[in-house]
């Protein structure tokens, strides 16, 4: 299979003030993602992972500087014009967020949220919009779609939240997922359900999913590979399972060896 | 939250009355020919009827020139209220399209509109409108609306550019962003109905502030012309009289008091309404 996302020499750097020396977030990070292939981007708080999420969509806040490139499907992320990644953000690439609840607009309901993902891009009939993110929010495991859809985001549980936001995510059937601590705000049942659902619906579509985590748990359940990230640089790629059973890098060790105590002693 | 606020607003009793009243000034406003006794221009008597005191015939007595000056009054504010809800709503639109081009675009575009607004909102505003009536000669009504609207986007601009830079860095407009979402669908779908209930305060602030600055412009006689009435002319005719005919003054000044002091009130409860709202968030 094709490469779909890669990503060369990345660096990227936060300007403070004009004056003040710019501070590093991530250091020379490569990587590159096949069509359908799943990736886990493990790493402690701090270590540069939703500032690499967000600079795949082009998404950086103001005041972050990217040097390198990021090529997805042909594109240059970094150097592409406004309006080409925006037709690419939500139809080929998208992304759900670690924090439901922020991530949805609370004065909207749902289902026009979802809704609103198609009309963005092209579509005029708010009525087979409005179809569409119904019988999404049915796909990915909501019961009531219908009632669901009329609600405002405070009314729904975090899990069924979460859902909503894959729903749009989704909606256009994207190349590629990425998807930034996507349970980190859920119980840990809930967490098992939405990752469930992640996993199912990345094989149904065939779709590359790029996981950011600081859960190697969460990663090993659903990732191909893992890519370690450590202090803004990228020290270890690997299989996952080879990760799990022998880490090379002393950072990837200590990850192993925090979820596996009890396997490693012996 | 937009329909919260709202809601909330809808149980204070302060702004259930304010409302009310502008309600009322509104409705006698649009019924005025109706509900008006006599014609606001007809001079009946000039010499037996002039300035009557309050009668049963006439409510609020007559003017120097017989006219009845309820009349006057209910006619004066179809012209004070049209022209003032008029320039609201010209300066609220225009301070809101600035406010909404300036947070989106930021960069030079944000400072050059910034800039403008620093400059503009220290001249004083009544001075300048009324030099550039002076310079353009009498205006109709129209004008007035453009004139007093133009001037008065200043504040809303501010308002409307703090709010919507500060939902732009919210995790659901970068959500909407990172799905597609155009500059234009993400103000329209996401930063307008965040920005709702401040534009609304301007609103009621940016009301507050026109219908004294139409009355003082047709005061000093560079507003509305007469015949036609309006309640700053309604006052110039009876500053004569301040020590004969005190209802001449006392109308119109009742009148500005009570709808501007309403309008106040209203500014006030809805920002009392967003600010218990962000607390219980």
């Amino acid at each position: 299979m094709s490469t779909l996302l890669a990503v060369e020499g990345l660096c990227l750097d936060a300007m403070r003030e004009a004056s003040a020396s710019p501070t590093s977030i991530l250091r020379d990070v490569s990587f590159s993602l096949r069509e359908g292939e799943t990736i886990g981007v493990l790493g402690a708080s701090g270590s540069g992972k939703t500032s690499l999420a967000l600079s795949l969509l082009a998404l950086l806040p103001p005041g972050i500087m990217a040097r390198g490139r990021i090529t997805f499907e042909g594109h240059e992320m970094l150097t592409a014009t406004r309006g080409a990644r925006r037709t690419l953000r939500g139809r080929r690439l998208s992304m759900v967020f670690q924090e439901p609840l922020s991530a949805l607009n609370p004065r909207q309901r749902v289902g026009a949220q979802v809704a609103e993902v198609a009309q963005a891009h092209g579509e005029r009939n708010a009525v087979r919009a409005r179809r569409a993110a119904v019988e999404m929010l049915g796909r990915v495991g909501l019961a009531d779609a219908d009632r669901l859809a009329q609600r405002f985001p405070h009314e729904l549980a975090g899990g069924e939240r979460q859902r909503v936001l894959l729903a749009a995510a989704l909606l256009l059937d994207p190349a590629l997922l990425v998807a930034d601590e996507p349970t980190s705000a859920l119980d840990v049942t809930v967490q098992a359900q939405v990752l469930q659902l992640l996993r199912a619906q990345q094989r149904e579509r065939g779709m590359a999913l790029l996981l950011v985590s600081h859960d190697l748990g969460v990663i090993a359940t659903t990732c191909e590979r893992t890519v370690v990230l450590y202090d803004g640089r990228l020290v270890e790629d690997a299989p996952t399972r080879q990760l799990l059973r022998s880490p090379e890098h002393a950072h990837s060790r200590a990850l192993v060896d925090a979820i596996r105590p009890a396997e490693r002693a012996e | 939250m937009a329909a919260p606020t709202f809601q909330r607003l809808h149980r204070d009793r302060a702004a259930q009355i304010a409302g009310g009243v502008l309600a009322v000034v509104a409705l006698a406003a649009l019924l005025a020919p109706w509900l008006a006794p006599f014609d606001p221009t007809a001079q009946p008597d000039p010499v037996g009827l002039r300035l009557a005191a309050p009668s049963i015939a006439h409510p609020l007595g007559t003017d120097p020139f017989s006219r009845d000056v309820l009349s006057r009054m209910l006619h004066g504010a179809r012209v004070s209220l049209g022209v003032a809800a008029g320039a609201m709503l010209l300066s609220v639109t225009l301070g809101t399209a600035l406010g909404a081009l300036a947070a989106m675009r930021g960069g030079w575009v944000d400072s050059l509109v910034s800039g403008v607004v620093d400059v503009l909102i220290a001249m004083p505003r009544l001075l300048v409108v009324i030099a550039l009536v002076a310079t353009f000669g009498t205006l109709s009504p129209w004008w007035l609306v453009a004139l007093i609207g133009g001037s008065g986007w200043l504040t809303t601009a501010r308002i409307v550019r703090a709010e919507m830079r500060d939902h732009l860095q919210r995790e659901y407009v970068i959500a909407a962003r990172a799905l597609g979402a155009a500059p234009w669908r993400i103000v329209w779908r996401h930063l307008l109905p965040a920005a709702a209930p401040q534009m609304a305060v301007a609103a009621a602030l940016a009301l507050a502030a026109v219908i004294p600055l139409e009355a003082a412009l047709s005061f000093v006689g560079l507003g509305i012309q007469p015949p036609l009435p309006s309640w700053g002319n309604v006052l110039l005719d009876g500053t004569d009289y301040l020590t004969s005919a005190w209802w001449l003054v006392l109308a119109p000044v009742g009148a500005v008091t009570l709808t501007v002091g309403s309008a106040l009130v209203l500014a006030d409860r809805l920002r009392a309404a967003i600010a218990s709202e962000a607390r219980e968030q």
